[in-house]
């Protein structure tokens, strides 16, 4: 595994905001990589309450949808909840048109998920 | 209009199972799509499918075994995409997938680079074995002027008025009669020839 850290993370109040760092999201060790930094929030830091901040995420692939998902059911088994914000449009249209719009709470931005 | 023959890229490409070399291609198309000038949108979602079907080819299709090779043959112009990807595996039936946009399998982390595909392009089509799938896109928004040429069976004469059409009448019968005159004086005029449009397609270097 490598030493690129590929979120920051910050605490505002009870919630964990995580941005994403990568621009792409598409290459397999990449995506392992965030998925396990994602993953670690939940399991070892104990966050309950998670959101994504997708600003710098220009694109991702389907692996990388996968890694989400598998984030919301690691957040759901601890009756946590998730939030995804500041989606680009054409990314935003990626989650509508494959209905995980009706699993992930979309929100515009940082202000809007934790009200 | 139509777009000039020249402004079309072609290549060919056989690569080794390995998702880095998928990328590479994808990087050259991405530079591509930028010089003919597509939308973010439609290059959005090229990205997506592409790297969908290279993805599958080498993952599912050739199951990452480096022996074996994805063939790509790539077309692009400033009004289409097509990509064809080959993978050497035993082939499936896509329509035996679920849909992963339904209730009961929306939970699930794989399965949805099929769909992806179809919900992305203007066309997906599978070979009957299931080992080869043809993309194809067509630009939403117009094609920028600069890659158009004027066919020779666009050019129409855009109808008058009636007061005007009699007045070009009669000017044209005058006109017609002192061409006649001039000619029974003077030798005739030879027609200019009208310049066809180059046909054959020319590879343009990759970047």
């Amino acid at each position: 595994m490598s030493d690129v850290r590929h979120i920051t993370v910050k605490t505002v109040e009870d919630f964990c905001i995580a941005t994403l760092l990568d621009n792409r999201i598409v290459d397999d060790m990449n995506i392992y990589e965030l998925g396990q930094e994602l993953f670690a929030l939940v399991e070892q830091s104990g966050y309950k309450k998670i959101v994504l901040n997708f600003t710098n995420v220009g694109f991702l692939s389907s692996a990388a949808l996968g890694k989400l998902i598998m984030l919301y059911k690691k957040v759901a088994v601890r009756n946590g909840s998730l939030k995804l914000c500041c989606i680009s449009p054409d990314i935003r249209e990626l989650f509508t048109m494959m209905n995980l719009d009706r699993i992930f709470t979309i929100c515009g931005t940082e202000g809007e998920a934790i009200a | 209009m139509k777009v000039a023959a020249c402004f079309c890229w072609v290549k060919d490409f056989c690569i080794p199972s390995r998702t880095d070399a998928g990328h590479a291609i994808l990087d050259g198309v991405l530079l591509q799509l930028q010089d003919f000038e597509w939308e973010q949108k439609d290059v959005f979602a090229i990205q997506l499918s592409f790297e969908e079907a290279i993805v599958n080819a080498i993952r599912h299709g050739n199951q990452s075994n480096n022996r074996l090779g994805v063939r790509v043959h790539l077309e692009i112009t400033p009004e289409r995409f097509l990509a064809r990807v080959e993978d050497e595996g035993p082939g499936f039936n896509p329509d035996s997938l679920p849909d992963p946009t339904l209730e009961d399998f929306l939970d699930r982390p794989c399965g949805r680079g099929v769909k992806l595909m179809r919900a992305f392009m203007t066309s997906v089509h599978f070979n009957p074995t299931g080992n080869a799938v043809t993309l194809e896109k067509y630009r939403s928004t117009p094609v920028p002027e600069k890659f158009l040429v004027q066919e020779a069976q666009d050019v129409q004469e855009t109808p008058e008025s009636p007061e005007v059409q009699d007045a070009q009448d009669a000017q044209e019968v005058q006109k017609a009669q002192e061409v006649q005159e001039a000619q029974e004086a003077a030798p005739p005029v030879q027609p200019e020839c009208t310049a066809q449009p180059d046909q054959t397609q020319t590879e343009i270097p990759v970047h």
